[in-house]
Formats: structure tokens, C-alpha cells, sequence
């Protein structure tokens, strides 16, 4: 195995003076946080790392999740366990608390971190849905400045964010769920644990007087990206769930996203699963 | 780069890529064997260690993410009278076949028994679930935890009698 240069910073400053220097020096570093995607994809490419890898898992700092303006403030580093069993998550936005109660194993969980979740920005990663149905706007830091991006503006394409290479994201600010907002996550998977999702939705809403406002639904594995469902938003405000429901629901998901066939799922079952998940959470919420 | 690692109550200081996976670093650098690099990718837990107190897959962890974190491998479980209880029940339960999963599966059920004491069904295969086996499914596994887990509560530890 190639010997590469390694970082281990053990605070925030340290971590982004190691990006600046690696920048002006012209050396490509890959940061590592929990590793549970990185190290997956190294072991099949012997080059992945580069030059050099620079590990984030000791900056604690980095892992909380606070209340703060009316908004829950999620540190980048905190783990998918951390987040399953955060009393302020399971309170106020328990659909990411849910999300992050499926991904991979425990051991998974222990180490995966919600910054690593976003930044590998898979359309299939299981905490994204729900991120975005919350409002996520990310935190990017470097050694001379910060700014802020909503995460539909962040992920571009699989695989693909917008980050620069002398930025770290290292906070995550989400909407705390109102009281009487109906809000869940599912997801359909081959098995419980250790296992890749085939389609997920996240959705949020108010329900009043038997209509559904303020909808929102963010579809996970069906797309590029995690997919926005405009018009299956628009649909369930509308809708007055009678008969024929399952069969416009389905077409309006058709115009919201693009599902393939790959090695876990069809396009057809995708579609198919999809309109079964979004309606089992609304006949939840009506019961 | 050179790394301090911590394992089963020893320090010792390896020099090897900072990228080299750990479970790498613990079976070759170390003379460690216990873990078995299974997948390389996460999938099969039979390389799961305690790092910190957590059960993580000593495949996704690269070497410089250990430096002086306090990792129990399995040969280390030995020395805590837990791990002889769970030992026993697996063999009485007939819970092992080939043997593969096993060194992951007694450590994931030795980090379960610490969290949760009395875990029901549902909590050990949730436990376990980050383990896979391909011999026995699964059931005399739950059996020999289940059976652990009553054992711990008894008086076996007091008496001395494990």
C-alpha cells in the first residue's frame, strides 16, 4: 500500500490550517470523517486517497445537536447512532432520528457521521429525504470565511456537491417540526439492516379540516439527486382522498421523478413502492 | 506515519500507511488474527472491534483514526469474565459452524449485554444485525445470547463458578 501523507488535526482550526496548506501547496487531500463510505469505495480502488488523507473524527467539537433561534443545530460530525437516540431529534424532528435508525448496522451507526451523509451526496443516502423536507441549510467553513447553502443548491449531481477544497461543512441547521405537524420517513430495502434502499420518502404537512397544507415531500433513490415532489405536493393539498387516490397519486410521482433499473431494484417496482410508502404515511396520519 | 495505538490494554507504535485499514494493521502489523477481514466494505461485521466503547467494522476504519483510541479485539475480550459466559453459551447452544462470523458475533453480543442486559429477541437480532452468518440462521446465535444474558444475571459471576 502506497505510503501518503497523513493529518490528524484535533480541533476545528487545526483541521481547516491543514486544508489552507495543502491548497497553496497544491497537494489533493481527501478528508475522512467516519469512513463508512470512503473506506468501502478505497477498498476497491488502491488509488483512492491520492496524495493525502486527513481524518476529522477526533474533532469532538463538532459533534452536538442544540436548539438555538428556533432551529435545531446539528454538528456535522455527530454519528447516525448520536442522531437515532438525540431526545431533542425525537422530539422535534423525529423523521431524522428515524432515517438515521436504518442506515447500514450498528457499527455502521457508531461511526457514520451526518456530514459524511450529505457529502457523499448518494441519491439513495437514507438521512438526505428528510433533510430536505426539514429545510437543511449547511455550514461551510475555511480558514478565511463561512457561508451557508440550502442543501438542494449543495448536492449537484451523484456523487457531485458544491464544496471547494479548502472548505469543511461542519454544521447542519434544520426546522424543529411544529406541534400537530404530520411528518414521517419509509423507505423500502431488501432487508432490515445492512441493506441499500431501493425508494424513501420523507413528507411533512399540516392536516386540518380533512386537507393536507404547507405539504412537503422529498423523494430518496428514484433520481439523480434527492427529488423535490412538487406535484405530488400540490396533488395531496388538493386531494380529498377518495376514490382513485392511489391511481393519482402514482401519476403525480411519475412527473416528480426518474426512476431506473439498477442491480437492487426495476424502475417499474421503484415507481410501484414509492406511491405505496408516500400512501401508507397518509392513511397513518388520517387515522 | 506513525501511529499509537492502544489494543487490548497494550501501546504499541506501528508505522504503516495512514489510509491502511485497521483491521489490516491489527491482523499483520500486530500478529492480532482473531478479526476476519470478510468484505472490506462493512457488510459483514466479522471484523467488528470495540473502539471507544462502540462496536465499529475495523475495515472502514483507516489506521490514523485509532491513534490512541482504546480498541478491544477479540483475543483482549478474554480477560473480561463476561466473555467466558458468552463463550460457553455459544458452544452449549451449538451456536457455531464454520466459525467465520464468530470472533464478530461475540463481540457484537459482548457490546450488547454491557448497553442492554436483558435484551428481548427483537433487541438481539437488532444488536446483531450488523453481523452476518451464513451457517447456522441465526437462530442458535439468538439462543446463546438470550441464554448469556440469563446467565450474567445469576450468580455465575459471584460464585466464581464460570
Amino acid at each position: 500500500m502506497k505510503n501518503i501523507l497523513g493529518y490528524n488535526p484535533l480541533s476545528l482550526s487545526d483541521a481547516l490550517n491543514v486544508l489552507k496548506h495543502c491548497f497553496q501547496n497544491s497537494v489533493s487531500v481527501r478528508v475522512i470523517a467516519g469512513g463508512t463510505d470512503v473506506m468501502a469505495k478505497a477498498s476497491s480502488f488502491p488509488d483512492f486517497f491520492g496524495s493525502a488523507v486527513m481524518n476529522i473524527s477526533f474533532l469532538n467539537e463538532l459533534s452536538y445537536v442544540r436548539e438555538e433561534d428556533g432551529k435545531i443545530k446539528i454538528g456535522a460530525l455527530t454519528t447516525h447512532t448520536a442522531l437515532k437516540n438525540n431526545k431533542i431529534l425525537l422530539a422535534k424532528a423525529h423523521i431524522l432520528a428515524k432515517a438515521a435508525s436504518v442506515i447500514g448496522s450498528p457499527q455502521i451507526r457508531n461511526r457514520g457521521t451526518i456530514g459524511g451523509n450529505i457529502i457523499n451526496a448518494s441519491p439513495v443516502g437514507d438521512l438526505l429525504p428528510s433533510l430536505y423536507v426539514l429545510n437543511a441549510v449547511l455550514k461551510l467553513q475555511s480558514y478565511d470565511g463561512e457561508r451557508f447553502v440550502p442543501i438542494q443548491d449543495f448536492i449537484v449531481k451523484p456523487s457531485k456537491t458544491i464544496i471547494d477544497s479548502r472548505e469543511l461543512l461542519t454544521e447542519i441547521s434544520i426546522d424543529a417540526l411544529e406541534d400537530g405537524e404530520k411528518a414521517d420517513f419509509l423507505r423500502s430495502a431488501t432487508r432490515k439492516a445492512l441493506a441499500i434502499t431501493k425508494a424513501s420518502a420523507a413528507f411533512r404537512g399540516t392536516f386540518e379540516n380533512g386537507r393536507f397544507k404547507n405539504v412537503s415531500v422529498a423523494l430518496g433513490s428514484v433520481g439523480p439527486v434527492i427529488m423535490k415532489a412538487v406535484h405530488t405536493e400540490k396533488f395531496i393539498e388538493s386531494s380529498g382522498f377518495s376514490d382513485g387516490f392511489s391511481d393519482k397519486l402514482k401519476e403525480a410521482l411519475s412527473q416528480d421523478c426518474s426512476p431506473i433499473t439498477d442491480l437492487r431494484s426495476t424502475k417499474e417496482y421503484r415507481a410501484y413502492i414509492l406511491s405505496v410508502l408516500i400512501e401508507r404515511m397518509i392513511l397513518s396520519f388520517l387515522d | 506515519m506513525k501511529i499509537n495505538l492502544n489494543v487490548n490494554g497494550s501501546v504499541k507504535c506501528v508505522d504503516v500507511p495512514p489510509q491502511k485499514p485497521l483491521c489490516d494493521v491489527i491482523r499483520e502489523d500486530l500478529g492480532l488474527t482473531g478479526l476476519k477481514p470478510g468484505c472490506r466494505e462493512g457488510e459483514c461485521g466479522a471484523c467488528t472491534i470495540i473502539m471507544d466503547g462502540k462496536t465499529v467494522n475495523s475495515c472502514l476504519v483507516p489506521a490514523l483514526a485509532a491513534e490512541n483510541k482504546e480498541i478491544i479485539t477479540i483475543e483482549g475480550l478474554d480477560s473480561f469474565p463476561e466473555s467466558k459466559i458468552i463463550r460457553r453459551k455459544f458452544m452449549e447452544a451449538g451456536a457455531v459452524q464454520c466459525g467465520y462470523c464468530i470472533p464478530g458475533m461475540v463481540m457484537s453480543s459482548y457490546a450488547l449485554l454491557k448497553e442492554n442486559a436483558n435484551p428481548d429477541e427483537g433487541e438481539i437480532r437488532e444488536g446483531l444485525s450488523g453481523n452476518l452468518c451464513r451457517c447456522t440462521g441465526y437462530k442458535k446465535i439468538i439462543q446463546a445470547v438470550r441464554a448469556s444474558a440469563e446467565a450474567l444475571s445469576e450468580k455465575d459471576l459471584k460464585d466464581g463458578t464460570v
